[in-house]
């Protein structure tokens, strides 16, 4: 196992196409709550209008950095990598713990429609920047999940298995550990970086991990593993 | 007078600003909450009429739809411009006093956290429902609600957070401005918090969407003797 491990890259920087991350208006029409029977005329109208700003602005980019070269243990309950710890909740680290190895993944749409928004937002023009936000938010749904399916390409031709992706602040794991999760990354990887409170910048991004090996699984339906009641990720 | 103020209500209600706002269809051509208002103000009906039964009344329809899940964020966006664009026509008689704002809320995302666009909304909302926001923006810490309770003589703070890290950060600040102004009512919301998180830190209520707030404040303004100017 552990010469498949080490046959897989260490870091990669992937090349996303603009245009293969997209939303087209009914998934836009969805996230704000309509079907594309009930939609209002005027929502309509600015969905229509704000498409082609969307997808000039979006600034696609992610990567992956594989950790085959680092001890990866648990103990209590937790990750531990080299002399890292991550996560005290149970709630993931079950379901991490039987893998050789730990992937981090990171996707981000660029920082060009935050700013559009804000414009937006300062002009009083409140709907179409709250449009373009929500789109935002799909579109760099969109793009993890590139990055994921790329993970999954590599791992699968080597005939290795891939666990769910678990992100900071999401099932009961603390959102602070996003910056152990980043000392692991080069610095600045794919232009996202961390304030102290562990935002990433730009806004419109995503970090997580995966689990990779033999013994681990994707479970169908993430949510369900998660114990939290009040969450607003959760059943979307 | 009845029927004019109705028809101003439903301008709100529908999200139709202005005769040349193309929404709704079905109202294309007709004068919008723009027009009707200043027909009203001309046509000498009192200021507070116009606002209480015309605007807000509006106003008001909007929020039971939205509690009842008839209608979504952007249909109360829509409604919200319509209210904000007529209250234009209402500053004259808010500054010779002849009508009032209900009060003063001051928002703000807190200490650690760049996210606005639930806050920005939260205004609008607040706006509509005939409040005064004072918008303090991001990465605004106790000091800065502080002294803006001091400089507005505000009772109303709204406190806004969407990390986990940084909700963490309105616990302090509850207790930092609930030690000088026990009087001033903080309410918090963002998607990570809950009502349980809302009890821990002291602060006096939690709500997952805008109009959670405006019904309270409102109903706050409704039943208390006190001044929320």
């Amino acid at each position: 196992m552990s010469e498949i491990l080490k046959s897989l890259p260490t870091i990669l920087e992937l090349r996303i196409d603009p245009q293969d991350v997209n939303i087209s208006k009914s998934e836009l029409a969805f996230s704000l709550g309509y079907s594309d029977q009930n939609i209002p005329d005027h929502v309509a109208e600015v969905i229509d209008q704000s498409m082609e700003l969307i997808h000039q602005n979006v600034m696609p980019s992610g990567g992956i950095v594989m950790l085959h070269d680092k001890n990866i243990t648990t103990e209590n309950d937790r990750i531990v990598i080299d002399d890292i710890y991550l996560m005290s909740e149970k709630i993931i680290s079950k379901y991490l713990r039987d893998s050789d190895t730990v992937a981090i993944l990171v996707a981000t749409i660029g920082d060009k429609l935050e700013h559009i928004v804000k414009q937006k937002m300062d002009h009083n023009e409140f709907l179409t920047g709250y449009v373009i936000d929500r789109a935002a938010s799909e579109l760099v749904e969109k793009t993890v999940q590139l990055v994921e399916d790329r993970l999954y390409e590599i791992t699968a031709e080597k005939k290795i298995s891939i666990t769910n992706r678990y992100s900071p602040g999401y099932c009961g794991w603390n959102v602070k550990d996003q910056h152990k999760l980043f000392s692991l990354l080069p610095e600045d990887f794919c232009g996202i970086s961390l304030t102290e409170s562990s935002l990433m910048i730009p806004i419109k991004s995503i970090s997580a991990i995966i689990g990779i090996g033999d013994k681990v699984r994707k479970e169908d339906y993430a949510c369900k593993l998660c114990e939290i009641d009040f969450c607003y990720k959760k059943n979307t | 007078m009845k029927d004019l103020l109705n028809q101003i209500s439903i301008c709100i209600e529908r999200g139709k600003v202005s005769a040349q706002s193309p929404h709704p269809a079905d109202m294309k051509g007709l004068a919008g909450a723009i027009e009707l208002t200043e027909h009203a103000l001309n046509n000498r009906i009192p200021a507070k009429d116009v606002l209480e039964n015309g605007l807000l009344k509006g106003m008001q329809r909007v929020g039971e739809k939205f509690r009842d899940g008839k209608i979504f964020i952007p249909e109360v966006l829509i409604s919200a411009k319509a209210m904000n664009s007529a209250m234009e026509l209402l500053k004259p008689y808010f500054i010779s006093g002849e009508i009032k704002l209900k009060g003063k809320v001051i928002l703000g995302t807190v200490t650690g956290d760049l996210h606005d666009i639930g806050k920005n909304i939260l205004r609008m909302v607040l706006e509509g429902g005939g409040w005064q926001v004072i918008d303090l923006g991001v990465n605004v810490n106790a000091d800065k609600f502080i002294n803006s309770i001091k400089e507005h003589n505000a009772k109303i703070i709204g406190f806004s957070a969407l990390l986990t890290t940084t909700m963490q950060n309105m616990e302090p600040m509850v207790k930092s401005i609930k030690e000088i102004f026990d009087d001033v009512v903080i309410v918090v919301g963002g998607a990570p918090l809950n009502k349980e998180f809302a009890n821990k830190i002291n602060a006096d209520a939690y709500f997952p969407a805008p109009q959670g707030m405006l019904d309270y404040i409102d109903n706050l303004f409704n039943n208390s003797n006190q001044s929320y100017e």
